[in-house]
């Protein structure tokens, strides 16, 4: 799915709420306490920090049982997804390319670990071992 | 049933505890009262008691509003939290929420300046709102609500729940008063980001008295974060208490 279809989505979804029979009101045009906030501005501020259990690439998905702390960030006119703890660094031309080379990544890292064995493995490397094969398995995508 | 549940909820959690990484952009506590003229005609006195404070003033503007129902704010120099203020109702609010008991205390402080200025006697409605937004990333092209949250639609055969947007609004009848939860999906301008509104607002509309304020937003308070709890699911939880790769 990319950026326009998911635009398209959404433009969609505006659509349908507003289609209401003009001599008709909605049931919940706003929530009532509060009503002035607008919760629009806070978009432009949003953490750039973010949780993500699944990672889809090359047919698979990759599965955490602990959200991994994605921190997305736009720098000129790359966006940058990164993990400090599982020491990936990605990036792409949206925020979408960025997510999927970060899977990508994650994917080529599981395998590499995956595939060593422990006597081949020593201080940060040795870590990573361990937290792969603890937090994370592997599933075709169907 | 529904109580050995509400106990499975609450042992998950403490009204106390603040998440590190809490979604919350917003919170507002509402009273609204009878409307008072006195409150249209002097602000100024209300104001003089909380501008030490909350300096910055914005009058409304909107056209074609019936203006005294519309509310003055007066709020932070950083803007990080504010009082509303109009005829018939006065809220408190906070973008940098640092938990439920400097919040309440602070809405009381505020309320007693608003009690001993006008003579407000009755509320009509009590409302605590959680505004929460969520940042997420598509799982194959699909929103992950179920990853957030544990509301679900049971929706019939044939029909998908593989979600591309989601919308939804509904309003829960609970004794005393009601309960309104937001659901929505929405993007950024630039198009780069999304994020789920979880916005949940709960009011007591029944024999309100203003002397009773104290109890009505400790329950208030307790009911929204009941049930932001049992709303979002453990995996988030995790992620709200830093438990995090």
């Amino acid at each position: 799915m990319n950026v326009a279809q998911i635009d398209y989505s959404y433009e969609l979804i505006s659509k349908r709420v507003l289609d209401v029979p003009d001599d008709y009101k909605r049931s919940v045009a706003k929530v009532a306490t509060g009503a002035e906030i607008d919760v629009r501005p806070f978009l432009n501020y949003l953490a750039s920090k973010m949780p993500a259990w699944a990672f889809h690439c090359q047919g698979k998905v990759l599965y955490s049982t602990l959200p991994v702390d994605v921190n997305i960030r736009r720098e000129e006119t790359f966006y940058f997804a990164e993990s400090e703890k599982l020491k990936i660094f990605a990036f792409g031309d949206t925020h979408d390319e960025a997510m999927r080379a970060f899977a990508k990544q994650l994917l080529y890292f599981y395998e590499h670990y995956k595939g060593l064995t422990p006597d081949k493995v020593t201080g940060e490397a040795e870590k990573l071992k361990q937290l792969y094969s603890t937090y994370f398995k592997e599933e075709e995508y169907v | 049933m529904a109580k050995n549940k509400e106990k499975q909820v609450v042992k998950k959690f403490e009204l106390t505890e603040v998440y590190p990484n809490q979604p919350l952009i917003e919170v507002v506590c509402e009273a609204r009262f009878p409307a008072d003229m006195a409150i249209e005609c002097r602000k100024d006195l209300f104001y003089a008691k909380i501008k030490n404070k909350y300096s910055e003033i914005s009058v409304p503007v909107q056209m074609g509003k019936a203006m005294p129902l519309e509310a003055y704010r007066f709020e932070k120099k950083e803007r990080s939290a504010g009082v509303m203020l109009a005829i018939n109702k006065f809220s408190f609010y906070e973008k940098k929420y640092e938990g439920h008991k400097k919040f309440i205390t602070e809405f009381m402080r505020l309320a007693s300046f608003l009690g001993e200025t006008y003579s407000i006697s009755k509320i009509d409605r009590l409302g605590w709102r959680y505004i929460n937004l969520i940042p997420f990333t598509r799982e194959g092209e699909i929103v992950p609500l179920q990853r957030f949250l544990t509301v679900s639609l049971n929706v019939p055969n044939g029909m998908s729940e593989q979600f591309e947007n989601i919308s939804m609004v509904f309003i829960s009848k609970v004794a005393g008063g009601s309960i309104t939860t937001k659901i929505e999906s929405v993007m950024r301008g630039d198009r780069q980001q999304e994020a789920l509104v979880l916005d949940f607002d709960f009011a007591m509309t029944e024999n309100l008295n203003f002397s009773k304020l104290r109890d009505y937003v400790k329950i208030a308070h307790k009911h929204t974060r009941t049930l932001f709890e049992t709303l979002i699911t453990d995996q988030y939880r995790q992620y709200l208490r830093g438990s995090t790769l």
